[in-house]
């Protein structure tokens, strides 16, 4: 019962907020146009939470995504132009992506860095890149040409499908496999798992891999939901991605108190809140800040939270 | 007794840090022209002693006297202020100051002249302290960090007798120093006795106590046995009093037949490590092998050599025939390893049970490829909760949450569950209350039986006399030597390997 | 165990109500009139320039209290797409009938969102031309990308934009400034703009500049990499990219500052000393001409530094889109009207000032944060209500045309 008693919080919060909202906005916040709007901003949104769930369990942090969303969206813009093949430019963005987490994971691992900071690295290296192809075109973007879209864009049963399987299969992985457990193992105590038998630096490995290939899909969403590329394309996922697993709850200090659920409950708390706010015309500035300061507060209990667990000496 | 020339006086003391009682109940005196020594073991309490004399520590409960007056410092300066001046085991010098910063250190106030240090005067105070431990030639500006281990220890010295100490400390010193540095020490001690003054030198080296000293203090877990005045020195007397114990009922085991199969489970071949020197030796399948040795023989780090946590430098650790590459080799070739510090390394606090219990044992529970279901996990937990008897509310409480004896027995447990052939066994015993004790030795002697190979590594003798086959001793990362399991092993044909 | 079902079973129900997609339309209350309440979504750079308080001095201050209706803003930065698209996603879930965008880029995906929410879209400024051209990629004017969402082009939700300089992309316009500088008998001359994808006009602008210029015998400063005028710069990097290019033109006594002469151009030449000004501390010999107009604009006009400048009609081009939007959430859309005439881009005036009484006619019948006198505004609530269905007006577009494209001369007769 005590376990689950900050589970039942967070789907209290989800409920409660769109109970809030549903109510001050009239209706408004479940009218077909919002309730679409929602499923294209949550569906990327959730399935780099999940992924990058794995690296929060481990310990790990990573401030990246966004740069390295707009990386993996300018690789499959440019192979989907190339080729004119959707299925190739999902490939070629999950790789994309991976290739970027893996280098972080081996340069933190390899070279005992902090994780923020490789990650600073990688952000600053991702969007540099991005902003100088960008800038060598003539719009400064590059836009989808005449491949068609419209499963990622406007196809919502599919999104949400999408959405589930991510939810299933990666709920799977991380509670009931090796990879999970042995990366909330890593987060508790790394020393300890190494001595049982956790392979330490291949689960930290497998779990920046999991988070690129999930940044990877999210990357095509938002792609195709914009339809080009330019240098702010993805800018600020890595604060939303915060804001939304502090929102459900999750501790970002790593170990078995992680849960995968907060990803799922965090991004439709966060989807319904940031909807409702902008339905009952708060400005935008002030949803903006709303966001910093939630982020703040739930750090903050969080911290307070961690203060408790004892640290072994 | 006479207590004219006593100048401190302890009177009961005791310190307790948490749980654990550091000192119970110890009282002595100390008295001018006289150098009295303070023998233990390790833990007996002796720098706990000196750390409250010279006021680092305040006790729980007792007073002291000096020159019979109640004396309680608050620090080591306000001990100094009482003429009480100690020269401490570890490095005590800063290296980025130059020696006469370093005698005076926060006693600079001294040489103030207005808002100025005199460093002018400082120098010249410092080379006449430099004078009396036999450093004429010393330059006091010098930063300590230029110069090596010995003379560094010598102007500590120095700047203990700057203060003209009544009283003088010597913490274990000595076993750093070389013997030209040693014979300085002693022969600073005798003049300072010549003087009048008192001198309290810890050391657990024997000989040198005795030959220094006037009289001994054994202290022995926290408690003070006795003191031994200088006619009855012998080093059996002294040695029987740091370590005589009588033992009650069988703790351990009762059997003494050395039945050894032949069947080697573990070969360790010439093996070297940063600490370990050349060490060979073979663990037989039902065989329980002790290591025993001071702290920093290397003891702790063979059980993590043999865990492939720490690889061998030189030589091969062979498992089963098998040369050990990692742990997860050492794991696969079904090594289990409780480590020293169980809280940090063998178990996850923050866990539960179950958790803990399943993490080393994933390989077996494993459906299919890939996937460890909660219904196995579970029943594991369950059955090796059971097996042990680990008193918990249920597999899902946290292990932070549990006595050290029920933490041990989940460790324990974690060995037993994966099927862990050898078992390396690193203070097994630590923290944990004589009743677990009983069921851990117990169940040792179960394994044996089973045909498990056992390394016990442990400080304390009377478990590896109790419960080893044969009893490997370690000192300064050699093999001093290897006792076999014998009815009338006594502790000190242990220890004179130790020492 | 329990509580982990019953979390499953939230879940569930929380993607069920996604999925089920269906909810209550927003119908707001009627007028007393018989005219509905309309809200209308505005996108702008920012509300702090001339441009930004104009419009919004307009909407709020007039509009709002003429008609049953009201305004939601929102702000992008120049050129984020990205930014765009959430401002309209915004609007249109605050319930916004209609939206006004500043931005012409990435119309497409923009008319994706207003197609399927039944939203009404228009361009404030800049020309809604339905190229979504040969090879399906975004081409530097209409911005609609892919051929499928260019069909947009003909929904009846895309009502069209705006020529801010002109049908002739400001041919004329560029003739109208080139002789202003050559009256006022400048020897060299350069042009600084935005980058050509996000303001191509300019291209056309400086063709009748450097056209009116090369029949003066007046020299120029090419760029380096077209060989003509005008230089570029980047969004953020113009004060640096105009320092650059006089750097490079020493004997440069004039400029044409396209990108935003009085804001950014000219506050750049001054930090150099390079502006010509006996107001100013500077030594140097630069004039401008500005696109471009803010409250120093007189004073320098005064003092002879500002040859010629010139500013959009913004209230002709936020009333001309007002009224298209307004009818159409109550039910006339003129685009699908039989007869109303529609056409897609609408022309409004681009006034500019070249001695003091014209600019005090500008800031008179055409800049209403300047004046705050609406009886005097460019385009009054009476004469739109003329047009507007809703109000028994005509519902004609070509009246409507008429009315957004007067010039400052031509208001001030209509206002005696």
């Amino acid at each position: 019962m005590k376990k689950y008693r900050s589970v039942i919080i967070q789907w209290m919060g989800l409920i409660l907020v769109i109970l809030i909202f549903g109510i001050w906005s009239g209706g408004n916040l479940f009218s077909k146009y919002n309730l679409n709007s929602m499923i294209i901003t949550a569906t990327p949104l959730l399935i780099a939470c999940l992924g990058m769930s794995f690296i929060f369990a481990h310990g790990g942090m990573d401030i990246s995504s966004g740069a390295v969303v707009a990386l993996a969206s300018l690789a499959a813009v440019v192979t989907m132009n190339g080729s004119g093949s959707l299925l190739l430019a999902v490939i070629v963005s999950m790789l994309a992506s991976m290739a970027c987490y893996m280098v972080n994971s081996v340069i933190t691992n390899k070279f005992g860095l902090m994780a923020t900071i490789t990650s600073l690295s990688i952000m600053f290296a991702a969007r540099g890149l991005v902003t100088y192809i960008c800038q060598q075109t003539p719009n400064e973007s590059i836009s989808i040409a005449s491949v068609d879209v419209t499963l990622f864009k406007k196809n919502y049963s599919f999104m949400v499908l999408v959405a589930v399987i991510a939810i299933l299969v990666l709920t799977v992985v991380f509670n009931y496999t090796e990879i999970g457990k042995g990366a909330k193992a890593i987060g508790d105590n790394s020393r300890s798992a190494g001595q049982n038998g956790v392979p330490v630096d291949r689960t930290k490995m497998t779990c920046y891999a999991i988070a690129g290939l999930c940044v990877g899909i999210a990357a095509i969403f938002k792609l195709c939901s914009t339809g080009m590329v330019q240098s702010t394309t993805g800018t600020g996922m890595e604060m939303d991605i915060l804001v939304v697993v502090v929102l459900g709850g999750m501790s970002l200090s790593g170990g078995v108190s992680t849960k995968i659920s907060s990803a799922v409950v965090g991004t439709f708390t966060y989807v319904f809140l940031v909807k409702g706010m902008t339905i009952i015309g708060l400005n935008p500035n002030i949803v903006v800040l709303i966001k910093a300061l939630i982020f703040l507060m739930v750090i903050y209990i969080t911290a307070q939270r961690n203060t408790l667990k004892t640290i072994p000496r | 007794m006479d207590t004219a020339n006593v100048i401190l006086e302890a009177k009961g003391l005791t310190k307790r840090f948490g749980e654990v009682i550091a000192l119970n109940e110890v009282s002595l005196q100390i008295r001018t022209g006289e150098i009295q020594g303070l023998i233990g073991e390790n833990g007996s309490g002796k720098s706990t002693v000196s750390s409250i004399i010279y006021g680092i520590h305040s006790p729980s409960a007792g007073e002291m006297l000096l020159k019979g007056k109640p004396y309680a410092p608050k620090s080591p300066l306000d001990a100094r202020g009482h003429h009480i001046s100690m020269i401490v085991q570890e490095k005590d010098t800063i290296d980025m100051l130059s020696v006469a910063e370093n005698i005076f250190l926060g006693d600079e106030g001294r040489f103030r002249r207005g808002a100025f240090i005199s460093v002018k005067e400082m120098y010249q105070e410092a080379e006449m302290a430099l004078r009396k431990v036999g450093l004429p030639q010393l330059d006091a500006a010098r930063p300590v960090g230029e110069l090596d281990f010995e003379t560094r220890k010598l102007i500590e010295i120095a700047k203990a007798l700057y203060y003209k100490p009544e009283l003088m400390i010597v913490d274990e010193t000595t076993t750093a120093l070389s013997h030209d540095g040693r014979m300085k020490i002693y022969e600073i001690m005798r003049q300072l006795k010549a003087e009048g003054k008192a001198v309290l030198f810890i050391s657990h080296d024997l000989p040198e106590l005795m030959e220094v000293c006037d009289s001994l203090t054994v202290l022995k877990d926290g408690e003070l046995v006795t003191t031994i005045p200088k006619e009855e020195f012998s080093e059996g007397t002294i040695k029987r009093a740091m370590v005589g114990r009588t033992l009650a009922g069988n703790l351990y085991r009762t059997d003494y037949g050395n039945r050894l199969t032949d069947q080697v489970a573990v070969s360790v071949d010439h093996v070297s490590t940063e600490v370990l020197k050349n060490i060979s030796f073979s663990l037989h399948n039902g065989e329980i092998l002790g290591i025993g040795g001071l702290s920093g023989s290397g003891m702790h780090e063979i059980g993590k050599v043999l865990a492939g946590h720490i690889p061998a430098r030189e030589g091969t650790v062979k498992v089963f025939g098998e040369k050990l590459q990692g742990i997860a080799h050492a794991l696969k070739l079904k090594v289990g390893y409780i480590s020293k510090d169980r809280d940090v390394e063998t178990l996850i606090l923050n866990e539960s049970i179950q958790d803990n219990l399943t993490i080393s044992a994933w390989s077996m529970l494993k459906k299919g490829k890939f996937f460890i279901l909660p219904r196995d996990e579970k029943k594991f937990a369950r059955v090796q909760i059971d097996h042990l008897k680990i008193k918990c509310s249920s597999g899902a409480q946290l292990v932070r949450e549990l006595s050290g004896g029920n933490k041990q027995k989940v460790s324990f447990s974690k060995l037993i569950g994966n099927k862990s052939k050898i078992m390396i066994l690193d203070s097994p015993t630590r923290g944990v209350d004589i009743g677990v004790k009983t069921t851990m030795y117990e169940l040792i002697n179960n394994l044996k039986h089973q045909g498990h190979a056992i390394l016990i590594i442990s400080e304390e003798l009377p478990e590896l006399i109790g419960m080893c086959d044969r009893i490997l001793v370690l000192k300064n990362g050699r093999i001093t030597g290897e006792v076999k399991r014998h009815k009338n092993l006594k502790d000190v044909d242990v220890i004179d390997f130790m020492i | 165990m329990k509580k982990r079902v019953l979390a499953i079973l939230l879940m569930v129900m929380v993607v069920a109500g996604l999925l089920a997609g269906c909810g209550a339309s927003n119908k707001a209350g009627n007028d007393p009139a018989d005219v509905k309440k309309v809200k209308i979504g505005v996108i702008l750079y920012n509300y702090t320039d001339i441009q930004g308080k104009e419009i919004k001095n307009y909407c709020d201050n007039y509009l709002a209290k003429e008609f049953p209706v009201t305004f939601e803003y929102q702000t992008a930065a120049s050129g984020d797409n990205e930014a765009h698209l959430r401002a309209v996603d915004a609007l249109i879930s605050t319930g916004c009938n209609a939206i006004m965008s500043g931005y012409d880029t990435v119309i497409g995906e923009t008319m994706e969102k207003c197609d399927s929410a039944g939203v009404y879209y228009g361009i404030l400024f800049g020309e809604a031309k339905n190229e979504a051209d040969k090879d399906g990629k975004y081409n530097s004017y209409g911005n609609w990308g892919t051929t499928e969402q260019s069909n947009l082009y003909y929904s009846d939700y895309f009502l069209g934009g705006i020529y801010q300089f002109g049908s002739d992309h400001g041919y004329e316009l560029g003739k109208t400034y080139g002789q202003a500088v050559v009256d006022a008998g400048v020897k060299k001359v350069g042009a600084i703009s935005f980058p050509a994808y996000a303001f191509s006009d300019a291209i056309v602008i400086c063709q009748g500049f450097t056209e009116v210029l090369g029949q003066a015998g007046v020299e120029i400063c090419p760029d380096e990499k077209t060989g003509g005028l005008p230089a570029e710069a980047g969004f953020i990097s113009v004060g640096d990219d105009t320092k650059a290019y006089i750097a490079k033109y020493t004997d440069m006594d004039c400029i044409f500052g396209l990108s935003s002469g009085m804001d950014m151009v000219l506050p750049a030449i001054n930090e150099v000393g390079r502006l010509w000004s006996p107001s100013n501390t500077g030594t140097g010999s630069l004039k401008l001409a500005s696109l471009g107009y803010n409250d120093s604009s007189a004073k320098y006009l005064e003092d002879g530094t500002l040859l010629i400048g010139g500013t959009n009609n913004y209230v002709e081009s936020v009333a001309y889109l007002f009224t298209l939007m307004f009818d159409a959430a109550n039910g006339y859309n003129m685009k699908t009207a039989e007869g109303s005439g529609f056409e897609y881009n609408a022309t409004i005036n681009y006034p500019t000032f070249s001695n003091m009484e014209e600019l005090k006619d500008m800031e008179t019948y055409m800049l209403t944060t300047v004046n705050n006198d609406f009886t005097k505004c460019s385009v009054s609530a009476q004469e739109i209500k003329s047009v507007l269905k809703a109000y028994g007006g005509s519902g004609a577009w070509s009246e409507l045309s008429g009315l957004v494209s007067r010039s400052v001369a031509e208001i001030k007769e209509a206002r005696q």
